[in-house]
């Protein structure tokens, strides 16, 4: 059996305002081998957008634990979440997030430059290497206002891979793509999953695409309420419009 | 490291030449106000902490006798109070008395030239510590009647007189007093307060009258181990002693006069016409500075808040908070490295014109010029600037977390917390702009209202000789052979020629002791001229009351006056002071035959202008020394080239062995005179125009960024169904909060600031209510507009396009 990548028990997230307790997540448990491909699903406000953080490290779960790559990741400290962030998890964005004064290579390189002791030459390398793989080596010294939405979607995908990561995180990494642009990004998400056995976890509410990933995990009110492979889990539940391909 | 640093670099300049708004912006701002704080800095190190040029200079000690009551207010001594000061105080180690002696024509290599001297006492020497760059010091013997006759000369004079030749020691000069020995050239760094070419030995003691003669400073050195303190407490215990017989009149006299010691520096920068001037500058600098950083400091937080998307997001891709911080780092140096050089340029052009006076702001012994000091000034105020300016963003970012890094897209409206500091800045700038710029524009236009006040003269169209006589002339008969040859001249409208004393906007000072003749009348001392018949005319004084001299009057020595206007309210009350009596120290008892306009001797605050007595040249004598110096004002037709060394010409024909040390339009003698409070005028002036630019840009440029940056909110509003003009009142009623909490702010501050420089300032109450009423306009407007603009284009902007600014 492949090995576990993130393992998630109990997971809690509680929002506090002076009178109100919000809980965004109360209780999830989630486990992610190496080599899935994971969709997170639900209705807005279920709590995906939460999970996503927390498994980014990006935010402190309120309880429960969780262990990214066999590490306790829910207790690092601050400084060391930088560093477990860029060598384990690899981001993708809805709105891209490309640095607008950097070239396509150097956003790509950035990861690399964080990371720390890699050589120029190999640093060089490797991102003429991964950018060649999805096709955008052409476009190595233009900056992102000078390319299509997809194609910044591809080169954000490319900067989430060239460390390697354990895991890729999309949010909704279709979000702000049309259809043609999207079905690119989705091919290529897949083929990195077949081919090169990449592990991704992509949250997206866009049933259409929660289908072409392995497992779908549906969220409401904080909580994992379905875990299914694929199109088993529309047809377990053909009275919710959030997992109707066009649904609302 | 190395690869992630200049990664990081490269990305920090790129990042500064695609938007180069905040760089421009700064550097523009930090550039002026830098260069600024450097040319201010020059001349407050220069002036209050370079050392002067005497051994262990900060122990040194002026001793001052002053009569505040009289007018006398200048920290000088009589040579009775000296040697009386050497037996009675036993904290002093050493002291020596110094006096200006004037020039005097003296044959070296066969021609005449007007040297410098000054009479100092031998111990001078020893005092001040100074070492002879060539020969030995003057024995201490030469002080004394029967002592050898040796002196000193200066450097520059060994260099221009003697070609720097070393067989000039044991060469004699004649000052007029018989041939001196030259023993010791000072070295090249010597200055005091004046007259250096010569320093010839001080021969105590002397006559009477010349012993308690007030025209000496006195500086001394205390012995090891005595503070400044217990000097004054011996001074002050043997007060009563030391001047007794002189000038008091009863116990209630003495408590009225001042005999202390000071610091030497701070006496020496009293002497000289700079006051509080270096501070005053300096802190008008400091706070240009301040205004610049404000300003840049709140472009910074808003420039970063713009780019808080990227800062996030290099986090989440690994960048440590210590990374993102030194890219904003990074950010300052190519900043810094622009500031630098055009800091430099623009404190070297200031430094030029400085420079293009000349010898005009020469003060002694103060060496005014760019150094060293003023180069680091610009790098510790660059790099200290800068660290202040990214401080800010610097905390903002160390306070962000990471956990809305998935939702990148920001907040539509600025944060509660954000906003709260970015008016507090604002508020800063406006008082900071406000206070700058009233109390720059009402030092710069007192200056200048100063410098333009009527003189009560015409010195248009007129030339000033200084003529060294002969000691042997006839000073009266001399000065009007030389009237009477120039007048002969057709080029020459009139001519007239005052003798021994000063001419108003002279280089000396003189003053001259006087009173009502009523029993009991308080002594004042004011100026002192000693004209020829011809000189009113000449010089074109208007007579306000009563008359001229006649010609009669003059020749037979009446002992009659004329009085300016400012003397007869200082010692009468009143200026209808016509048929008067004056009792004139030294010289006898007048009367008032007319009074002139106020006369400007010097650039003054009015209420110390101690104001003019005009008495006729025949009527004086010989005052107990010879006027050996003469001036003659000449009126001349047509160009003032040919002028000049016809009027040389002239004079030195009509009295053989008569030095004429100087032909020069009164408008330059002027112009030289004040040439110091123009440069200040003209430098507060420059603090006042930067002050309005970076008040202007800093204001307008933080108000328009934080508008622009409350498009989203103006759409949201604007969804919600606010009109255009609710728009921008709300904005107009931001900005009016701004502006009346910086304004009054400002007021008070510009108050402070004038108030610190009241010493320094002229008509201040005539200028005061117009420089605060017009600085507060500006700035009152500047902020409006800044406020109004962005708010006009968005109230017209469609509400999509606002909600798409997010």
């Amino acid at each position: 059996m492949a090995e576990t990548v993130i393992d998630v028990i109990d997971l809690k997230k509680i929002y506090r305002t002076d009178q109100v307790e919000t809980h965004a997540l109360a209780g999830v448990d989630l486990s992610v081998r190496r080599g899935e491909y994971v969709a997170v699903t639900g209705p807005s406000g279920c709590g995906k957008s939460t999970l996503m953080a927390i498994l980014g490290l990006l935010d402190d779960p309120s309880a429960g634990s969780y262990h990214l790559a066999g590490q306790d990741a829910a207790n690092l400290r601050e400084r060391d979440r930088a560093a477990f962030r860029n060598r384990h998890i690899g981001f993708v964005f809805q709105a891209f997030n490309l640095i607008g004064d950097l070239s396509v290579a150097e956003n790509v390189a950035l990861p690399l430059i964080y990371r720390g002791g890699i050589a120029k030459a190999e640093r060089d390398a490797r991102v003429d290497a991964i950018l060649s793989e999805i096709g955008m080596a052409h476009r190595a010294q233009h900056y992102p206002a000078q390319l299509s939405g997809g194609q910044q979607q591809r080169v954000a995908i490319a900067r989430a891979l060239v460390t390697e990561p354990d895991i890729i995180l999309a949010d909704e990494p279709t979000g702000n793509l049309d259809s043609k642009s999207g079905e690119a990004v989705m091919a290529l998400l897949e083929d990195l999953n077949t081919r090169k056995g990449a592990t991704i976890l992509m949250v997206t509410h866009d049933l259409h695409y929660a289908r072409r990933a392995r497992r779908i995990v549906r969220l409401s009110d904080g909580q994992v309420v379905d875990e299914n492979f694929g199109e088993a889990v529309v047809a377990l539940h053909p009275e919710d419009d959030n997992l109707v391909p066009g649904g609302k | 490291m190395r690869g992630h640093l200049s990664h990081d670099a490269t990305v920090a300049w790129r990042g500064l030449a695609r938007r180069p708004f905040y760089a421009i912006a700064t550097i523009i701002m930090l550039a002026m106000a830098i260069g600024a704080n450097a040319i201010a800095f020059d001349m407050f190190y220069d002036v209050e902490v370079a050392p002067l040029p005497y051994r262990h200079a900060s122990d040194l000690v002026m001793v001052r006798h002053e009569v505040p009551k009289t007018g006398l207010t200048q920290s000088i001594v009589a040579p009775r109070d000296y040697v009386r000061m050497m037996a009675m105080i036993k904290g002093i180690a050493d002291a020596g008395l110094w006096t200006s002696g004037g020039e005097v024509p003296v044959p070296i290599d066969g021609k005449p030239r007007a040297v410098a001297y000054s009479p100092v006492t031998p111990s001078w020497f020893r005092t001040l510590g100074i070492m002879p760059a060539i020969g030995r010091l003057p024995s201490l013997s030469a002080g004394r009647k029967d002592g050898p006759a040796e002196v000193m000369i200066s450097y520059k004079f060994w260099q221009s007189a003697y070609g720097g030749a070393t067989d000039v020691l044991g060469r004699t000069i004649d000052l007029g007093n018989g041939p001196q020995r030259i023993v010791g050239v000072l070295p090249r760094t010597y200055a005091f307060v004046g007259g250096n070419d010569v320093l010839s030995p001080l021969v105590l003691p002397l006559v009477a009258d010349q012993m308690n003669n007030l025209n000496y400073f006195m500086i001394a050195r205390p012995k090891p181990g005595v503070s400044l303190a217990r000097m004054n407490n011996e001074l002050q215990q043997s007060k009563s002693a030391i001047l007794q017989g002189k000038l008091q009149k009863s116990r209630h006299d003495f408590r009225n006069q001042i005999l202390d010691a000071r610091p030497l520096r701070p006496m020496i920068i009293a002497l000289s016409s700079l006051g509080s001037l270096p501070y005053v500058l300096q802190g008008m600098a400091l706070l240009l500075l301040g205004l610049a950083i404000v300003n840049a400091a709140n472009l910074a937080m808003v420039r970063q808040r713009a780019r808080n998307g990227e800062f996030v997001l290099r986090r989440v891709l690994g960048a440590s908070r210590g990374e993102v911080m030194r890219l904003l780092l990074l950010e300052q140096i190519p900043i810094g490295v622009i500031v630098v050089p055009i800091a430099i340029v623009i404190a070297w052009l200031a430094q030029r014109g400085i420079d293009s006076f000349g010898d005009a702001i020469v003060i002694l012994p103060f060496h005014l010029w760019f150094g060293w000091q003023a180069v680091a000034c610009v790098g510790v105020l660059t790099f200290a600037s800068l660290l202040i300016i990214v401080l800010f963003p610097l905390l903002q970012l160390s306070r962000r977390s990471v956990d809305s890094a998935l939702g990148l897209g920001g907040k539509a409206t600025i944060g509660r917390a954000a906003r709260r500091v970015q008016r507090s800045l604002g508020i800063v700038q406006i008082v900071l702009g406000c206070a700058l710029l009233i109390g720059s524009a009402g030092l710069g236009g007192s200056l200048y209202i100063a410098l333009h006040q009527p003189l009560g003269f015409r010195p248009h169209h007129r030339l000033i000789a200084s003529v060294l006589l002969p000691t042997s002339a006839d000073d009266a008969r001399s000065v009007e052979t030389i009237v009477d040859r120039l007048q002969a001249d057709p080029r020459f409208r009139s001519v007239g020629g005052i003798g021994f004393g000063t001419y108003p906007f002279s280089s000396d000072m003189e003053y001259s002791g006087a009173r009502r003749t009523i029993a009991g009348a308080p002594t004042y001392h004011a100026n002192m001229a000693i004209p020829e018949i011809g000189y009113f005319r000449a010089l074109g004084l208007t007579i306000r009351q009563g008359r001229r001299f006649t010609r009669t009057e003059y020749l037979t020595g009446a002992k009659v006056a004329i009085v300016s206007a400012g003397f007869a309210r200082h010692l009468y009350g009143t200026d209808k002071v016509v048929g008067r009596s004056l009792r004139v120290q030294g010289v006898g008892t007048y009367q008032v035959v007319g009074v002139t306009d106020p006369v400007i001797w010097r650039v003054a605050p009015w209420h110390l202008a101690p104001g003019t007595m005009f008495l006729p040249l025949r009527s004086i004598g010989k005052m107990g020394q010879p006027l050996s110096f003469v001036h003659v004002v000449v009126r001349y037709r047509g160009s003032v080239l040919p002028a000049l060394p016809q009027i040389r010409r002239i004079i030195e024909a009509a009295i053989p062995g008569s030095v004429v040390t100087s032909v020069r339009s009164y408008d330059q003698q002027i112009s030289d005179h004040t040439a110091f409070r123009l440069i200040a005028a003209e430098i507060a002036l420059g603090f006042a125009f930067a002050a309005l630019i970076l008040a202007a840009l800093g204001v307008y440029a933080v108000n328009a960024l934080i508008a622009r940056s409350r498009l989203p909110e103006f759409g949201l509003r604007a969804m919600l169904g606010a009109s255009p003009s609710r728009l921008l009142r709300l904005a107009l009623t931001d900005a009016a909060w701004l502006l009346g909490l910086g304004l009054a702010g400002g007021a008070l501050g510009g108050y402070l600031l004038i108030r610190a420089m009241s010493p320094l300032l002229y008509h201040v109450r005539e200028i005061a209510p117009l420089v605060f009423a017009g600085s507060l306009i500006v700035i009152a407007a500047i902020v409006l507009i800044a406020a109004w603009c962005p708010a006009a284009a968005a109230a017209n902007t469609p509400v999509k396009t606002l909600l798409d600014a997010s």
